[in-house]
This record gives C-alpha cells, structure tokens and sequence, in this order.
C-alpha cells in the first residue's frame, strides 16, 4: 500500500516555497538614493541604484555600454547594434514607436530616453504608470560626458562612467587643441540629398565642423536640421563636402566643377552611425571629420 | 402617306427577368405625334430609351429612316433622333444659355463652338418655353417647372426630326402642360415624329394623332388615337374603372368610381 | 465667350510671370557663368517641372469630376498617387538613388492603375460609382501601407519621406518628360472638350447627345490617370490643386470645358508654380515643403473667390 503525503504537511511546504519564491531579493544595507539631473533642468532621483534599465534609443544602450552598466540593461530599441553584444539584449520596438506592453513587462525599475528622439506621449505615459524615466538631452559635444556621469550615478556605475567621461573630454580638448589653429575651410554636410537636409551650427555635427576649423556654411538656422536650398551651397562655394552613409546621389555635386570641393575632389563620406549618434563614439566621429579637413587643407593647391 | 420615321420590328423588352413588351411591330411616320400610355413600371421609360438607342432591345430592332439604329454613328443619328429624359440632371454649374446650346453638340464639329445661328436657335427655343429672359441664370436657380421647360427648350435646339418625350409634363402647372402640349402638335404638324410618355390620357386625346398603349406584362395596343384610347382600353390598362364623358370639345375619360370605394 | 478668354489670357499672363520670377528670384552672388548655370541647371528645370505637375493635377482634377459627376472629387481618389507613393517610399527605404525613387513610383501608379482598371471592371456594370468606391478602397490600402511604410522607416529616410508625400520639386527629374506628357494629354484631351460638357449632364443624356458614353469614358479616365501618375512622379503627391484647380478654373471661366480645361490647367500651373517659388524663397536658403505652402495659400485664396463669385 503507497504511503500517502500528509496533506496538511505538503501545504504548509508548498506555502513556504511561495513565500521564498515571491520573497523580493536581499537588497543591499547601504542602498542609498541616486539623483541626476535631465534635459528639462529637473533632476530624478531614485531610492537605489536601476537594476533593470530599458534605453530608448541606440545612443543610449551604447554609454550604458560604455559605462559597465550592460548586465543591468533590460530592454533596448531597434537598431542598438553598437557594441555587437548589444544586439543581445530584448528589443521593445523602434525608437520613435517603442511597444509600451513589451516595455512594460520587462519590468524595468528606469527608462532612458531622448528630448529629440522618443515619443513625448509615451514618456508621459511612462511616468503616469509611475516608471522613473529620464530624458537625455544629448545635443552639444559636451552633453555626452555629462550624461555618461549622470547615467553612471543612476546605475551605480560611478567610477567607470567618471572614467569613460574623462576618457571622451581628454579626446575631445586633445582634438580642439590640435585644430583650433588650422586655416578655415567653408563646408557643408548633407544628410539627405532629397530634398536636401543639412546640419545648422546647433547640431552636434556643426559644432564638431567646427571644432575641425570648418566653417558651416550654413551658419545658425532655426532648426539644428533644416532643409537647404542646393543652389545656395553652390552660391556658398564649399571647399568641403560631407555626409554619412547612405550618401544617396552624393556625387551629384560633382555636376559643378566651379566649387572648389568638386575640384580638389574634397567629398567625402564619413563612417557610418559614428558621427549621426550622440554616444561615447561621437569621438571618432569628430576625428575623421577632423582628418576629412586635413586632407581636404593638403588637396588645395 | 407620309414616310415612316422610326420602326419597330418583333421588338422584345425585359427588365430585371420580366417581359415588359413582347412583339412590338409598329412604324412612326412623320407629322405624327404618339402618346405612350401605361401604368407606372410598365416599360414607357425602357421603350423610349431602347428607340433612342440610349440602351440596347432584348430582341427585334429599330431602324431610323430605314436605316437599323445600331448602324448609325452616334452623332449623325443624335442629329435625326432627341430623347428628353425623365429627370434631366445637370452638371457642373452652368448658364440656362449653355445648358440650352448643349442641344446644338451632334450638329458642330469636334473643335466647333456654337455659332450665331445656333445661338438664335437656343434663344428661340427659350422664348417658347417661357424662358425668354432667363439666358445668364444658373440653372441651379430655376424652380422644378423652369428646369422641365429649359429641358423641353434644349431637345428643340437639338431641333431632331424624330423627338421622344419621356414624361414631358412634369412639374409643369395645368398652363405650361397645355402649351407645351400645344406646341409639341405644332412640331408633328411641321413634318417631325413625336412619341411622348403621358399621364393624362386626355391630353393624349385632345394633343396626339396616334396612341400606344402598354399593359406591362408584354401586350400592346397601337393606333390612332381615337381608336385606342376609350373607356375599355384604359380600364384594362390601369386596371381601373374608367368612363366617358362626351362635352362640346370631346371626349373625357375620367376614373369611375368614387375615391375610396374600390 | 469674352469672359472666358479675358480669364485664359491672365492666367496665361500670370504663368509667364512666374516663370520669370521663378527663374530671376533667389539671389545673385557670383560670376554670370556660375549664375548662368544656376538658372539653366537648377532653377528652369524646377519651374518647367511646377508647371507641368500643377497643369497635369489640374487637367486630372477636372476630368475626375466630370468622369464622377462630383465637384469633390480630387485625382488621388483614384488611388494612383498612393500606388505612386507606395513604390517611391520603397525605393527610399531601400536606399535607392533617386532615379529609382522616380521608377518606382512610376511601377506604383501604374500597377494601381490597372488593379482598378481590373476591379472595377469586373464582370458588372462599369459605372461611376463603381470607379469610384474601387479607387477609394485601393487609396485606403495604400495609405495603410504608406503608414506602415513611415512607421518602419529609420529616421534618416522619414523626413525625405514626408517631404515627398507633402509635394517637393527640389528632386524633381528633368521636366522634359512631363511637359511632353502635359502637351500630348491637352492635345488629346481638347478634342473632347463639348463632350466632357454632355457627359457632365449625365450618361443617358450624354447618350442621347450623339456621345459615345462608354468609350468616352474609359479614354477620360486613362487621361486623368495617366497625368495623374506623370504629376506625381514629377513632383509627388502634391496635394489639394488638383480638386482646386478645377473650381478655380470654373469659378474664373465657367462649365465649358473647351475653356475650364486650359483654365484648369494654366490655374494648376500658376498654383504649383507660386507655391514652389515661395517654398523656395520664402525663408531662404532654408526651403519648405511646397505641398504645405500650396495648401496655405490654396485654400484661402480659393474661399476669396468663391465669397466673390457667390456676391456677383
């Protein structure tokens, strides 16, 4: 005859296996609260450092990357495809259509996102469901170190976010110094041919042009990315034409051999993503600008 | 006798599976004026359309002058042959004029705009149907009795040997029916065939040489008019009791039973 | 037919007059060589292109109403911009040059075309109603596709994207093509002219007109489709002029066709041609969209006249 369970017994062990599985994890003795401030000068503070962060845009995975803080990634957008290993981490959507129920049942504890990039309806929906987001405002070279550190505070990252920070400042005063006294150059930076859409000197780009000594010749429009005129640039004569992949009908310009760009033959496509993305790598970016420049400088007769 | 206009030969109508003619063989000479007479949904409108080849018959066929109609190119018989429609629409915003000088599109060429004289036809037309006056209006502006009339005024700048009236008194008060009426006997007087659907059969009597009349279900009756239209005849048709009563002008066929007690 | 002339001829006048300034505005820096090449490469190519969308939209617009006997009807209900717009989008997700931008919506219209050619066709009776529900059921899917297409775009690709659905002309392909398509459907389309005014008065009494509704019918709307789809390949999806065009043309001239057709045309014309000088122009050397600035003016300027038209 089988032994039957004691039935009040398997209860009592089936209760205490709940309670230990439902039981939140031993948190940490010292945890203490974490602040950072955002793009709207408001600063979010969180009892203790995020555990489960979702990023809204690929900028953003790649400094929580860059700052040790990738274990603690929960969920990213479409396209964070920088470094490789991010492309491990669950997706929620594309950045500007982010799938609120995927993000949500992630349970993320912080979500990063971008004043120019993510949906405002969603982060306001976000923050009514009582989810802490913050909002990098990731427009000027500078921004990038300041939002390495804050992002290293809200992750407990500190000491590795102080260092990928020092790490892209040193790169950066090291560029300004090198090209602050290189002769001008008039140039120009496409990101779509059609119609034609530039960068103004409030973009990050422009200032990167001209931290390299190139003058935009767009100068400071009333948005960072306007739309352009085609035959103002010819009337502006470039003596430097730029753009990032997929340079769609780039060499189109070469239709007008009286500027001195097409000349000299100073058009130039820059690597991919680095120089579009606000991230740690915008580095790179502003040094193959800066090296476009150069050689541009060593074409003119 | 005058030569025949339109033919009819074993022309066969169905509409929506049901024979509404069967058989018709019947000829239109000129200086002729028809009446088609017929209870409502009885083929007056499907018979017209199919003579105006504006729609194609189910079987037999019609010829125009002779000729049958289907071998005539579309704006040479638009010269011989007019069709005024039940309920004439108009299109875009237009002048009473313009609406009037579209009558005059079979007889001009493909890059021609009317001329004078089609211009002093239009014009006379309106002034026989009351409309002298009216010419730079927008036809949207007429009442419903204008717009019948500008419609009976742009079928005679057609100006058609062969006219076919679908409903021609519509909206017109008991003055316009009888002029109108009076006018159209004028034009089978001149030598042109005119079929027109009617309600009244004795406007039939009083304004038509000739009478066809329609039972719906694929019999017809056709000739003079004073052979066709009587008590028996009408009573069948609209399967109504009718009587005569003779005055010094004729004859009147009015319904006969009292209202209500059918 | 004093009216109507007085009107073809300022309409005419106003169209050289954009011409002229579409070809003198914009500044003047450099050597005349630059600047001649300025205006030959860069500037004519652009006005002859406004031109000849706006006089395409306007033709397609007035032929769409009277071929549906509604004044609201506007050329893209047929669904051949949003074929046109289907393949061009994909050709700029798939990161094609814009030659191929301009094929494929060339492939687009064209397959909307015959799709409704072939649905509404079908085994019943071709009639208006018909035409129309088939081309308003074909221009919903695509405009569900055209958004699935946006929202899969990356953010690069979305604001080329948009300004091509708004109407931009600062990519339009050598305007030669749609001004020989814009002169041969006017040639074609005369002709017909007094017909267009029958068959606006409806089918059985376009009929019994001597007008043969049918094929009358099927040439109008291969027409109308076919400056439509050059309209939009030329200048994308432009909207509004071509439903206003027309009304403008019929408000300045009247309902004869033989003088609302070149009205509408030359008013398209002046219309796309105003709007794309001022996109170009107006905040310099930064550009709009021309299809929003068209809008802009369009819409007030065509309830002016209609206050005007309805006091006189």
């Amino acid at each position: 005859m089988p032994v039957k369970p004691e039935p009040f017994l398997s209860a009592l062990i089936a209760s205490v296996f709940c309670f230990l599985l439902l039981a939140p994890a031993p948190r940490p003795l010292l945890a203490a609260p974490v602040c950072a401030s955002m793009a709207d000068e408001t600063r979010l503070c969180l009892e203790r450092p995020a555990e489960r962060v979702v990023s809204l845009t690929p900028h953003l995975t790649e400094m929580l990357h860059a700052i040790g803080a990738q274990d603690r990634i929960a969920g990213v957008v479409e396209h964070s495809d920088y470094p490789p290993e991010a492309a491990r981490h669950p997706l929620v959507g594309p950045f500007h259509a982010p799938d609120l129920e995927r993000l949500l049942s992630l349970r993320p504890d912080l979500v990063v996102s971008w004043r120019t990039g993510s949906p405002a309806a969603l982060i306001e929906r976000l923050r009514k469901l009582g989810l802490p987001v913050w909002i990098a405002r990731s427009e000027r070279l500078d921004d990038i170190p300041a939002e390495l550190r804050a992002l290293g505070g809200l992750t407990g990252q500190d000491s590795a976010a102080g260092q990928a920070a020092r790490d892209y400042e040193s790169a950066l005063s090291g560029l300004r110094a090198e090209y602050a006294n290189r002769r001008p150059l008039r140039g120009f930076y496409e990101i779509w041919a059609h119609p034609l859409i530039t960068v103004s000197d409030r973009h990050f780009i422009g200032e990167a042009m001209h931290l390299c000594g190139i003058e935009n010749i767009v100068g400071s429009a009333s948005s960072a990315t306007p739309t352009w005129n085609e035959e103002a640039v010819i009337r502006a004569r470039p003596e430097l034409l730029l753009t990032s992949p997929p340079a769609r009908d780039f060499q189109r310009w070469r239709r007008w051999p009286e500027l001195p760009a097409v000349r000299n033959d100073a058009l130039f496509i820059l690597p991919p993503d680095v120089l579009m993305r606000p991230g740690p790598r915008l580095i790179e970016g502003v040094r193959a600008l800066c090296s476009s420049a150069d050689r541009a400088r060593s074409a003119r007769p | 006798m005058n030569p025949v206009a339109l033919r009819a030969e074993h022309l066969e109508l169905r509409q929506g599976g049901h024979t509404l003619l069967n058989g018709l063989d019947i000829e239109l000479r000129s200086g002729e004026c028809w009446a088609l007479l017929g209870r409502n949904g009885a083929g007056k409108t499907t018979l017209l359309h199919t003579l105006a080849s504006v729609r194609q018959p189910d079987s037999g066929q019609v010829s125009l002058f002779s000729r049958p109609l289907e071998d005539w190119p579309p704006r040479e018989r638009a010269r011989q042959l007019g069709l005024l429609i039940q309920d004439a629409r108009e299109g875009f915003e237009e002048t009473v004029l313009e609406a009037t000088l579209a009558g005059r599109h079979p007889h001009l060429g493909r890059w021609q705009g009317p001329t004078a004289a089609d211009q002093a036809l239009a014009c006379e037309a309106l002034l026989e149907c009351g409309l002298h006056g009216f010419e730079r209006r927008q036809v949207h502006d007429l009442s419903g009795g204008e717009r019948r009339r500008l419609a009976i005024a742009t079928l005679r700048t057609q100006n058609t040997p062969v006219m076919l009236l679908d409903e021609p008194l519509n909206h017109l008060d008991p003055q316009w029916q009888w002029c109108m009426l009076g006018q159209l006997r004028d034009l089978a007087n001149q030598g042109r065939t005119l079929m027109m659907s009617l309600h009244d059969p004795n406007m039939a009597l009083r304004f038509c040489t000739h009478a066809l009349l329609l039972d719906g279900a694929g019999g017809w009756r056709a000739g003079p008019v004073n052979g066709i239209v009587t008590e028996e005849s009408l009573t069948e048709i609209y399967g109504l009791p009718m009587r005569a009563i003779a005055d010094v002008l004729g004859i009147w066929l009015i319904p006969g039973l009292a209202p209500g007690s059918r | 037919m004093t009216r109507a002339a007085g009107a073809l001829l300022t309409l005419i006048l106003l169209v050289l007059g954009l011409f002229a300034l579409g070809l003198w505005l914009g500044g003047s820096s450099l050597e005349a060589d630059i600047e001649r090449r300025i205006v030959l490469e860069l500037r004519l190519p652009r006005v002859l292109a406004a031109f000849a969308a706006g006089g395409l939209l306007g033709l397609a617009g007035a032929l769409i109403q009277v071929l549906t006997r509604n004044p609201l009807a506007d050329p893209y209900i047929l669904g051949i911009s949003g074929g046109a717009a289907s393949g061009a989008l994909l050709a700029i997700l798939a990161g094609l040059p814009l030659l191929f931008q301009h094929l494929g919506a060339a492939a687009g219209a064209l397959t909307a075309l015959l799709l409704v050619m072939a649905l509404a066709h079908g085994a019943g009776a071709w009639t208006h109603h018909r035409l129309l529900l088939t081309g308003v059921a074909l221009a919903a899917t695509l405009g569900a596709f055209i958004t699935l297409l946006l929202a899969l775009a990356p953010e690069t690709a979305l604001r080329g994207m948009l300004f091509w659905l708004m109407g931009d002309l600062s990519g339009a392909p050598a305007p030669w093509f749609a001004l020989a398509g814009l002169t041969l459907l006017t040639l074609l389309t005369l002709p017909w002219a007094r017909d267009l005014n029958i068959l606006a008065r409806g089918e059985t009494s376009a009929a019994a007109l001597g007008v043969s509704v049918k094929s009358l019918r099927w040439t109008v709307y291969l027409l109308a489709a076919t400056a439509t789809a050059l309209a939009v390949i030329t200048a994308g999806s432009i909207g509004f002029v071509g439903l206003l065009a027309p009304h403008l043309a019929r408000l300045l001239i009247g309902a004869d066709h033989r003088y609302t057709l070149p009205g509408a045309i030359l008013s398209g014309a002046s219309l796309v041609m105003l709007a794309d000088l001022l996109a170009r122009t107006l905040i310099a050397p930064q550009q709009l969209p021309a299809g929003a600035v068209l809008a802009l003016i369009g819409a007030p300027l065509f309830l002016i006249l209609m206050q005007r038209g309805a006091r006189a």
